[in-house]
């Protein structure tokens, strides 16, 4: 077993491009290439817009989002970009402010899913044996369910409620971090270079954050971006539902909940929201695809 | 193929147990105890002592969780999921009376994601970087990231509201079921595009339809009888996977329909905070799940040879 250590005789000749593309250092090249996407500059930009609506939205809406304007269901105009809903609230300053709603589930929900993932596939990779079938047979099980039933499972136990949504959209997301990282354990784990670091005397946490963790996370980047993204639609589904966030919050899925009666006189209610959660996670799915390219250099972009 | 069938049949009963324990712990030992939840959401937040003690003895919560969850586990094995505190029905039969509308759903839109990706990841795939090829790649970006409530509704304005084709919500004719299974199938559809479309160029590269070109086959038999074939055994492995896309998908799709079904059922029964009832649904519609994501292994053993007899 330990005398066919892979890769010895690859070091052998290495093709004068790859020498001199080794200059670069291999972020920068994922860089060059991420940049190179057309799609993940257009994501990009997308992104860097709705953060600087979410981080100056006091300074950025027309109004205040909570504020009675008087005229309730006033069509889109100059004065209300996106009119005014059903109790005479700005419409536009409240797609605005839910931006910070959406973008926070999104992010929080993703580290609730990522961290318990990580720690379970890197376990189960790493240790093998029974502790790997054991983590496994837990992550089968827990794919047995459709995601957004293992969240409505969770939100049943915790309550309804925006933080809630957001633990419950990040565990039921557990599983296929813990699935992605224990495969991509698996390939590293033989490699000369993690033997050599358990020769040196080093611990096993450290052997797998450093040295197998640093090298599978450019997978694990592209999922979390794709996953942000899908956890900002799973989690306004799940306040369309009245599940999650609570009136009077400007919150995008909660708003198209509200509009939904007055659809067919104020179809702007219930549309803007949605225009925008589009927007956001269109905006994640691009970056998602393009990171995947800069990773993985067989992917070219076209 | 019996045989594997059958091993197939066994090694489901394990991950079911799982299923089954998972559902259980979730409800269980997350912070939040039932009784207390029922008693806030169903009888008006009466919560004395006495009343609190007398429901958990009630519902069997005093017992050790071993001793719960085999009462929950052999009840379930006999068909019996308990009643449902708000409606003091027993779960399996609400469950049941419900059950048609929502397969009803979920095929209808399975179908149309079928009926719409395949042909269009077909064409995709014939003219490579055409106009079609951008259709495709958006619509598959468009499904990933729109909302499904949000489409429902857009249709239902356009389609119900300003043409009036189709009913708005409720009915029971099949004119009804069209938006819903429309706006499932439409999320869907651009997954399955992709996939046909990836597909379809890897068998195009294929040795055997370069001879079946080279033999002077004609493009469209050459694509029914050799390039499809091949090219449909990916899509069909993610059928099932769809079909817990679909099935998740009701959840959302039947209440912005006002569709009588599972997924409905179990929002109310969160919101109600009506605990066995969730718990009853959940397992059931894992178990659905589970089962069709078997019937789709064997259907693949089925088509390609090799994974039968491998291993």
């Amino acid at each position: 077993m330990l005398g066919s250590i892979p890769g010895s005789g690859m070091a052998g000749d290495p093709a004068p491009v790859a020498v001199a593309e080794a200059y670069r250092s291999p972020g920068r090249q994922s860089m060059r290439r991420f940049l190179a996407h057309k799609g993940a500059r257009i994501g990009l930009l997308m992104l860097v817009a709705w953060l600087i609506m979410a981080a100056g939205a006091p300074h950025i809406a027309p109004y205040d989002p909570d504020a009675l304007l008087g005229k309730a269901r006033l069509a889109p105009s100059l004065t209300n970009w996106f009119g005014t809903d059903q109790l005479g609230r700005d419409v536009l300053s409240r797609v605005i402010f839910g931006s910070r709603i959406s973008l926070t589930l999104g992010f929080v929900s993703v580290f609730f899913g990522l961290v318990p993932g990580v720690v379970l596939g890197l376990s189960a990779g790493y240790f093998g044996g029974w502790t790997d079938t054991l983590i496994s047979r837990l992550i089968d099980a827990m794919l047995a369910f459709p995601s957004i039933i293992l969240a409505l499972v969770i939100i049943a136990t915790l309550g309804p409620g925006i933080v809630n949504v957001m633990i419950a959209v990040g565990i039921s997301s557990v599983p296929e971090y813990a699935r992605l990282v224990r495969g991509s354990v698996l390939s590293v784990k033989a490699q000369p270079y993690v033997e050599a670091a358990w020769l040196v005397g080093n611990s096993s946490a450290r052997i797998m954050f450093r040295h197998i963790f640093a090298n599978i996370n450019g997978p694990l980047i592209v999922f979390t971006t794709l996953q942000v993204g899908n956890a900002i639609l799973v989690g306004a589904g799940l306040s369309f539902l009245g599940l999650g966030a609570q009136p009077p919050t400007s919150e995008w899925g909660l708003m198209s909940s509200e509009g939904r009666q007055f659809l067919q006189r104020a179809w702007w209610i219930a549309a803007s929201p949605g225009l925008a959660i589009l927007s956001v996670v269109v905006a994640f799915n691009l970056i998602g695809d393009g990171l995947r390219s800069g990773f993985d250099p067989k992917v070219r972009s076209r | 193929m019996q045989l594997y069938v059958m091993g197939r049949i066994v090694q489901l009963i394990p991950v079911l147990l799982l299923v089954s324990l998972i559902v259980f712990l979730i409800m269980h030992a997350l912070p939040g105890d039932p009784a207390t939840l029922m008693l806030a959401g169903a009888e008006g937040g009466m919560t004395s002592p006495e009343r609190l003690a007398e429901l958990r003895e009630q519902m069997g919560l005093n017992d050790p969780l071993v001793v719960q969850y085999w009462h929950f586990v052999s009840g379930a094995a006999t068909g019996d999921l308990g009643n449902s505190i708000r409606f003091r029905e027993p779960v399996l039969q609400m469950i049941l009376s419900r059950l048609d509308s929502t397969v009803e759903l979920a095929l209808f839109g399975l179908l149309c994601s079928l009926v719409i990706g395949v042909p269009l990841g077909l064409l995709a795939a014939a003219r490579q970087g055409g106009w079609i090829d951008a259709v495709c790649m958006s619509l598959s970006y468009l499904g990933a990231s729109i909302p499904v409530y949000w489409l429902g509704l857009m249709m239902i304005f356009v389609f119900a509201f300003n043409l009036g084709w189709f009913p708005a919500s409720g009915g029971t004719s099949w004119n009804s079921l069209v938006l819903p299974s429309l706006s499932l199938g439409l999320i869907n559809a651009g997954l399955v595009a992709r996939l046909m479309r990836s597909s379809m160029i890897e068998v195009n590269g294929e040795d055997y339809m370069r001879t079946g070109r080279a033999k002077g086959l004609s493009p469209g038999l050459l694509l029914r009888r050799h390039g499809l074939k091949n090219a449909l055994i990916p899509v069909v492995t993610i059928l099932g996977l769809q079909f817990g896309n679909m099935l998740a998908g009701t959840v959302v799709t039947e209440t912005v329909f006002s569709r009588p079904g599972v997924g409905r059922l179990v929002v109310s029964a969160i919101l109600s905070k009506d605990y066995p009832l969730v718990q009853g649904a959940v397992l059931f519609l894992a178990t659905v799940y589970v089962t069709v994501n078997l019937i789709v292994d064997i259907i693949y053993a089925w088509l390609d040879p090799r994974i039968r007899y491998g291993r």
